[in-house]
């Protein structure tokens, strides 16, 4: 017992580890910029209204947020192939399963981004977007320039937590055997029968990253807050 | 000048308008009266495409369209004539004051930034706002939103104002204030119609006040004539809950 922890072993894990640490970034960046992507045209979508499409993104939003990501990568690893070679007779087998990874990442960040951003948008009063067609602005003007900043400044704080939330998610890639940092622990743990140091090591580098990531959202808060800094929002 | 004619508003079953027309001359100050319900506001809004009429025709200047079928090109073209003060100031959040008022110059009107930002910090000296130049509107009183409210519309040069209730959102105490500003567009000979229940304002700045009641014009006239020799009992009623038996001067 006494031999659980040991400093050095934590000094010989660290550069085993670090070359993982990007595995868990690339994943959680095609999620981000992607999913953001698909996140705001599903929003527009939604907001739109048309019929049949509205229908099929109300249930991809519900698959989406109703199941979890494991069954999520599960189905995309295994029914994508079959469905893509059945229909439009495409295989994609031998793609690298960090692919599979990443568009179950941007998926599932699609839907929740995309409910995050419409109910953002929708939070933005009427009367703001009256105000701009009286002035003469035209629909696009009035979104771009009125509506969206201000729907912005709404979802940056949900926006954030979602971010941090997905790096913490990419262990799940494991389980298609794509070795991201926790992978990488786990394997360490197993091969030497010390896992303590490993994951001690993860736990600080994932608390590193969320700071970043929070100071990070925190600025862009600041930049958004249109003469309300100080008020309770 | 602006002419409205036939027209027609239904919220589902619910019939706002009900075939209501309007003449406004150049200059005029019209205000229109009438109790919650009456489609004073839906008129306002209609005439500014806020809100789209089921039928009817709308003139300003020499354009004249047909509501219920209006291109985008057409409502463009109609809103530049006219500027819109809303009932809670309306003003762009993410906006300063000043962007608030240049926004319509620049991106609206296209005219040159320099430019606009002089005629941005002319009309904010004249409704007494200068040294509120860079705040944004959630550091500002209701009364001050309401003075930039109607700065945008001012710089705007529109043929013709359309104020919501300007004042219904204000505090007592600021009413006056507010009320004094849009004096002073009227002064400027702007063409304004007014939505609201200040009656003394009514009585001391309109040209013509028109009554509606039920999605119709009951009765349209004068101030003094509608104010104090009513024709229509329906008007009679309303005046009658709202200004004081007796006017002051009768002793």
């Amino acid at each position: 017992m006494k031999n659980i922890f040991s400093w050095d072993r934590l000094w010989k894990v660290i550069p085993q580890l670090n070359p993982y640490i990007g595995v868990s970034f690339r994943i959680v960046l095609s999620g981000l910029v992607f999913g953001t992507l698909l996140g705001l045209a599903v929003a527009v979508l939604r907001i739109k209204k048309i019929l049949i499409i509205n229908q099929i993104l109300s249930v991809y939003i519900s698959f989406m947020r109703g199941t979890s990501m494991l069954v999520q990568l599960m189905i995309i690893y295994y029914g994508l192939p079959l469905l893509l070679k059945g229909t439009i007779g495409v295989d994609i087998n031998s793609w690298d399963k960090l692919m599979f990874v990443k568009a179950t990442f941007i998926l599932n960040e699609g839907a929740f981004l995309g409910e995050l951003f419409r109910a953002a948008i929708e939070s933005v009063p009427a009367e703001q977007r009256e105000a701009g067609y009286s002035i003469n602005l035209t629909g696009p003007q009035v979104f771009f320039r009125i509506v969206l900043p201000q729907a912005v400044k709404t979802a940056i704080p949900a926006y954030g937590v979602d971010v941090i939330g997905m790096f913490h998610n990419t262990s799940i890639a494991f389980t298609l055997g794509v070795i991201d940092l926790v992978g990488r622990a786990k394997t360490i743990g197993i091969g030497t029968g010390h896992l303590i140091e490993a994951y001690v090591y993860v736990a600080f580098i994932y608390i590193i990253v969320s700071i970043i990531l929070k100071l990070l959202f925190y600025l862009l808060d600041r930049k958004f807050t249109f003469g309300t800094e100080g008020t309770v929002h | 000048m602006i002419e409205i004619k036939n027209i027609k508003k239904s919220f589902g079953k619910n019939e706002v308008l009900k075939d209501v027309s309007l003449k406004v001359d150049k200059g005029e100050v019209v205000v229109l009266l009438g109790p919650s319900g009456s489609g004073k506001t839906t008129l306002l809004r209609c005439i500014n495409f806020l809100e789209k009429a089921d039928e009817g025709t709308l003139t300003i200047g020499e354009d004249t369209v047909e509501l219920h079928k209006i291109s985008n090109k057409d409502k463009r073209k109609l809103r530049g004539k006219t500027g819109f003060v809303f009932q809670n100031y309306g003003l762009f959040k993410n906006k300063t004051a000043i962007q608030n008022i240049t926004e319509g110059l620049i991106v609206g009107r296209k005219i040159p930034k320099a430019e606009a930002i002089k005629k941005a910090e002319e009309v904010l000296e004249w409704v007494g706002m200068s040294d509120k130049r860079d705040y944004y509107p959630s550091k500002l009183s209701g009364g001050q939103q309401q003075r930039i409210g109607i700065a945008r519309a001012v710089a705007l040069d529109p043929d013709v104002i359309l104020f919501d209730e300007p004042t219904s959102a204000l505090d007592p105490e600021l009413v006056g204030e507010i009320l004094g500003v849009i004096k002073k567009v009227a002064d400027k000979g702007i063409t304004m119609i007014v939505v609201t229940h200040e009656m003394a304002f009514a009585q001391d700045v309109a040209d013509k006040v028109v009554f509606m009641d039920g999605g119709v014009v009951v009765e349209e006239g004068k101030p003094s004539d509608v104010f104090y020799h009513p024709k229509e009992e329906r008007t009679r009623q309303f005046l009658s809950r709202i200004l004081p038996e007796e006017p002051d001067y009768y002793i």
